[in-house]
C-alpha cells in the first residue's frame, strides 16, 4: 500500500503535506555553550594541576622530593578509589555521603580480621564493602528513600559500628606476606597501591561507558521515569551502583590500612568532601546523567597536590581546613556548569 | 469594529537569523476587543513574531506602534511595562500556592499593610479583581494543584491582567501561545468562554495547532508561511481544511490510505477481558487485531489510563489483558517483553532524557528490554543501529550526539515513535502523540503509524483530537462516564462524522 500518495479531490479529508519543509534546527545554544564551558574547564583544571606544584615547590623545595612524591601517589590511590565509589551514584542523580564511613569501617574490620585470621584475611573486607554498599542501595531503591538522607544516616551508623568494633582505639595491622604487595613500588618509583587504584578506576570507566548497566546508570541520571518506561530495572541498577561504590571503598580502606599500618575508626572521614569536589571538578554535575569517571583523576590529583602542599609548607591544621573548604567551593564555582542545570537547590 | 485606530500595528517587520529570513516584511494590526488568530506551521514565523512582540528578540527592520506610541521592547519586562503580556504554553504558576497567592506573587508590596501580608487581604484583593473581569469561577482560596489545566491557563491570563492593572495599563495586549495544548474539549470550551469575557478589557493574539479552534475563537486570522503573511481568511467562511491548505501552500495535499485489508477473522493480537481501570469502572472487553489502528477517545483521562495499563505503568483495577494468548504482566519490563511499546504523552517527562544524546535515547530500550546489550558494549554497533532508525524513519537530526532536547517537539516525537517501532513490537500504544506538534510533524507521525500497521503491528492511539486521526484509523472506541459509549468502524469510508464523535464522548 502506498503512503503519502497524492489524492485528487481537494475536498477529501486533509491530513498531510507531501514535501517536507526543510527544518533547519535552531542553532544549538545548549551545546555550544556546553562545549565552550568544557574547554574552559579543561584549561582551568590543567592550569591548576601545573601551577600548584610550582607554587608549593617555590615555598618549600621538599615538595618535589622523591619521598613526598611517593607519599602523594599513595594519597592519590586512596582518594581516587573514593572518587570512583562516589561517581556512579552521582551519575544517577543520587549521592553517597557514607563513602568515608565505609572506608573507616572496612579498614577497621580488615585490621581486626587480620589480627584473628592472619594478614590475608584483610581481603574479606572487599565482599564486606560490597554488602555494605548494597545495603545502602537496597534501602534507597527498594524502600524508595532519598539517597542523601539514607547515606547521611548510614554514615553515622557505619562510623558507630567502626567505633564499637575497634573499641575506640587504633587497631594495629599484623605483619604478613601481603605487606609487600601494598608497600612496594613498581621500578622503585610508582607505589603498587596506585597501580591497583588506577586499574579499578579504568575498570569503572569501562563499566560506565561500555556495559548495559553503565548505560542504565546514565539513563537514570538523565531521566529516571524515561529509563523506567524503556524497561530499565531502575531499582536493581541503583542497588548495583551503590554496591560497586562499597567495593571501591573497601579497597580504599585496605590501602589506607597498609599505608598507616593501623586503622582508627575515623580514618576515612577526611575523604568525603574532597571526593565529591574531585567528582564535580571532573565535570560530573550533581544533577546526574552527564560527565563520567575519566576526569575524576584530574580532580583527585589537584586535591592531593593541594592538601599535601599545605602540609609541607607547614600551614597550621586549622588553616588547612579553612583553605580546603574554600578551595572546594571555588572549584565547584569555576567548574560547575550552571547553565546545564535548570535549578540549583 | 470600532473606528478608532488599532491598539497595535506592525509595519513591514523583518527578522533574520544567520541570513535566514524568519520574518519577511510582516504587517498586521490588532483592534481592541478582538481575537486575532495567527496560523502557520512550525517555522512559518509565528514564534519569531511572538518573540519580537514580547521583547525576546528585536526586529531587524520595520515599525511597531502600540497605543499610538512607538513600540520596540527590549526584553520581556520592557514589553510588559508597555502593555504586552505573553502567556506561555509551559505555565509558570506555582502549584503549592493558592490562586490568590499566585496572582499577587511578586507584587505583594501593593497589598501590604504595616509591612505585613495577611491571607485575608490577599484573598480579598484577588477575589475582587477576578470578579471584575468575569473570572469569578476561579476560587481565590483554592490551591493551584487542584485546578484543571484550563483553570491554570486562565489564572496565568488573570495574572497578566493584574500586572497590567498595577502598571496602570488600561488595555493590555495578550499573546496566547498554544493555550489549548493538552486540554480536553470540555476544558477548551471553558477557556474559550472565559477568554471571550475578557474581550472588552484587552486585545488578544492567539496561536493554536488546532485549526478548527483557531477558526472558532478568532475574529480575524492571519496566515504566515515562510515568514510572510500569505492570507487573511475570514474565519466564518473558512473550513479547517482550507486553512490547512493555506498554511501549507501549494504543496500537494495527500492522504494516508486506510488499511481496509485488516482481516478481523484472524485471531486478535490483544484481548482486554473484563478490564476496569481508573476512570473506567464498568468492565469492558476489547479485541485488537493485528495491523489495526484503533483510536481511544474520551473527555477525561480514562483513555490514557488504558494506555498506561497496557504499558505496565499502572495496574488495572480488575480484569486482564492478554497478548497473543498470554497475560501481559503488569510491570513495564513484562509488558515490553510481551511486545508492547509505549509512547508516553509527556515527551520530556517520561519519554526522553532531554540533556542526553539522540543516540543514547534511541538505543536505551533495545539495550534494556530487547537483549541488545551488545549495543552498550560496542559504540560501532550502537551507531549503526541508531543511524538505521534515524534514516529509516526520517528523524531530522544534525548529529546523533546532539541533546535530544535540542530537537523540535515534532522531531522529539518522531524519535519516540521510531524507538517504539522495533521488530519486537506487536502492539504500539501511543498517548496523545500529536500534542503540541505542527501539521507536518503530525503527518509524519501518521505515516509511521500506517507503516507499523502495514507490518501487522496493532496500533492503539489515545487521542484528544480524534478528527485528525480519522484518515488513518480503522476503529474508534469512545468512552464516557466510565464506560465504552460507542464504537465506530471507520473502514471503507464509513467513518463517523465529527458530530457523532463529539456526541459519543460528551
Amino acid at each position: 500500500m502506498s503512503i503519502d500518495r497524492p489524492v485528487g479531490p481537494p475536498d477529501s479529508t486533509v491530513t498531510t503535506v507531501a514535501p517536507a519543509p526543510s527544518f533547519t534546527p535552531m542553532p544549538l545554544r545548549i551545546t555550544s555553550a556546553t562545549a565552550k564551558h568544557d574547554r574552559l574547564q579543561t584549561v582551568f583544571l590543567v592550569a591548576a594541576l601545573l601551577i600548584l606544584p610550582i607554587f608549593f615547590t617555590f615555598l618549600n623545595p621538599q615538595y618535589l622530593s622523591p619521598g613526598n612524591l611517593d607519599s602523594m601517589m599513595r594519597q592519590t590511590s586512596v582518594l581516587l578509589l573514593v572518587v570512583a565509589a562516589g561517581t556512579a551514584p552521582i551519575l544517577m542523580g543520587s549521592i553517597d555521603l557514607s563513602v568515608g564511613a565505609i572506608v573507616s569501617l572496612c579498614a577497621v574490620c580488615a585490621a581486626l580480621l587480620a589480627h584473628s585470621f592472619g594478614q590475608a584475611a584483610v581481603l574479606i573486607a572487599l565482599p564486606l564493602g560490597l554488602l555494605i554498599g548494597l545495603l545502602n542501595g537496597v534501602i534507597i531503591s527498594y524502600i524508595k528513600l532519598p539517597s542523601f538522607l539514607v547515606t547521611l544516616g548510614t554514615s553515622f551508623a557505619f562510623a558507630g559500628i567502626a567505633l564499637l568494633v575497634s573499641g575506640g582505639f587504633p587497631v594495629q595491622l599484623v605483619s604478613g606476606p601481603l605487606s609487600a604487595f601494598f608497600q612496594r613500588s613498581l621500578f622503585g618509583i610508582i607505589p603498587l597501591p596506585l597501580i591497583y587504584a588506577l586499574i579499578l578506576w579504568a575498570l569503572l570507566i569501562v563499566f560506565l561507558r561500555r556495559t548495559a548497566t553503565g548505560r542504565f546508570i546514565y539513563a537514570i541520571g538523565g531521566n529516571e521515569r524515561a529509563a523506567k518506561v524503556n524497561g530499565v530495572n531502575v531499582r536493581w541498577v541503583k542497588a548495583v551502583a551503590f554496591g560497586a561504590g562499597g567495593l571501591c571503598c573497601a579497597l580504599a580502606g585496605i590501602l589506607v590500612l597498609f599505608s598507616t599500618t593501623a586503622a582508627t575508626p575515623d580514618i576515612g572521614n577526611s575523604f568525603l568532601l574532597p571526593s565529591i569536589a574531585a567528582i564535580v571538578m571532573g565535570g560530573t554535575p550533581l544533577s546526574g546523567g552527564q560527565g563520567g569517571a575519566a576526569r575524576g583523576l584530574v580532580g583527585t590529583l589537584i586535591l592531593v597536590e593541594l592538601t599535601n602542599g599545605m602540609l609541607i609548607i607547614g600551614l597550621p591544621p586549622a588553616a588547612q581546613q579553612i583553605v580546603q573548604g574554600l578551595v572546594v567551593i571555588l572549584a565547584v564555582l569555576l567548574t560547575f556548569n550552571r547553565r546545564s542545570v535548570a535549578i540549583v537547590k | 469594529m470600532e473606528s478608532s485606530s488599532p491598539i497595535l500595528r506592525l509595519d513591514s517587520v523583518s527578522k533574520s537569523f544567520n541570513g535566514v529570513k524568519a520574518l519577511n516584511s510582516v504587517s498586521l494590526h490588532l483592534e481592541l476587543g478582538e481575537v486575532l488568530g495567527l496560523a502557520g506551521h512550525n517555522g512559518a514565523g509565528k514564534s519569531t513574531l511572538l518573540n519580537i512582540l514580547s521583547g525576546v528578540f528585536t526586529a531587524d527592520a520595520g515599525n511597531m506602534v502600540l497605543g499610538g506610541k512607538k513600540f520596540r521592547p527590549n526584553g520581556y519586562a520592557d514589553a510588559n511595562s508597555a502593555g504586552v503580556f505573553r502567556i506561555y504554553q509551559e505555565l509558570s504558576v506555582i502549584e503549592n500556592l493558592t490562586v490568590a497567592e499566585n496572582l499577587t506573587l511578586g507584587t505583594e508590596k501593593y497589598i501590604r499593610r504595616f509591612g505585613l501580608i495577611t491571607p485575608k487581604r490577599t484573598v480579598k484583593t484577588a477575589k475582587a479583581f477576578l470578579e471584575e473581569f468575569g473570572l469569578g469561577d476561579l476560587d481565590a482560596k483554592r490551591g493551584v494543584d487542584k485546578l484543571t489545566m484550563a483553570e491554570r491557563q486562565l489564572l496565568e491570563i488573570a495574572k497578566a491582567l493584574y500586572m497590567a492593572r498595577l502598571g496602570k495599563i488600561e488595555k493590555p495586549v495578550l499573546l496566547l501561545d498554544e493555550p489549548t495544548s493538552g486540554l480536553t474539549q470540555n476544558q477548551v470550551d471553558f477557556l474559550e468562554e472565559h477568554v471571550n469575557r475578557l474581550r472588552q478589557h484587552t486585545a488578544i493574539i492567539l496561536t493554536t495547532h488546532r485549526g478548527s479552534e483557531l477558526l472558532e475563537w478568532s475574529d480575524r486570522i492571519v496566515v504566515l508561511r515562510d515568514g510572510r503573511v500569505v492570507g487573511e481568511p475570514d474565519p466564518k467562511r473558512t473550513s479547517p481544511e482550507q486553512l490547512a491548505e493555506l498554511m501549507v501552500g501549494d504543496a500537494v495535499i495527500s492522504q494516508h490510505e486506510r488499511r481496509n485489508d485488516v482481516v478481523r477473522s484472524q485471531s486478535p493480537v490483544l484481548k482486554m477481558t473484563d478490564l476496569t481501570v481508573s476512570g473506567v469502572d464498568k468492565p469492558f472487553n476489547l479485541d485488537i487485531y493485528p495491523g489495526e489502528v484503533v483510536a481511544l477517545i474520551g473527555e477525561s483521562e480514562e483513555k490514557t489510563q488504558i494506555a498506561r495499563c497496557l504499558a505496565g505503568l499502572e495496574s488495572p483495577i480488575s480484569g486482564t489483558a492478554t497478548l497473543g494468548g498470554t497475560k501481559i504482566p503488569s510491570s513495564v519490563r513484562g509488558s515490553l517483553k510481551a511486545g508492547v511499546r509505549f509512547v508516553p504523552a509527556d515527551r520530556g517527562g517520561e519519554g526522553l532524557a532531554l540533556l542526553q544524546s539522540v543516540q543514547s535515547n534511541l538505543s536505551l530500550c533495545a539495550i534494556a528490554a530487547e537483549n541488545r546489550r551488545d549495543l552498550a558494549r560496542s559504540p560501532k554497533a550502537e551507531k549503526s543501529f541508531v543511524t538505521g532508525l534515524v534514516t529509516k524513519y526520517n528523524v531530522k537530526v544534525a548529529s546523533l550526539e546532539q541533546p535530544s532536547g535540542s530537537l523540535s517537539g515534532g522531531n522529539q516525537q518522531k524519535l519516540l515513535v521510531a524507538r517504539a517501532m522495533t521488530d519486537a513490537a506487536r502492539v504500539i500504544v501511543l498517548d496523545k502523540p500529536t500534542r503540541g506538534i505542527d501539521v507536518h510533524a503530525k503527518s509524519e507521525i501518521f505515516r509511521l503509524i500506517v507503516e507499523a500497521s502495514a507490518r501487522g503491528v496493532a496500533v492503539i492511539v489515545a487521542s484528544d483530537e480524534p478528527e485528525e486521526l480519522m484518515p488513518i484509523c480503522d476503529r474508534v472506541i469512545a468512552f464516557r462516564n466510565g464506560q465504552i459509549s460507542a464504537q465506530f468502524d471507520c473502514r471503507t469510508g464509513a467513518e463517523p462524522s465529527l458530530t457523532e464523535l463529539a456526541a459519543a464522548i460528551s
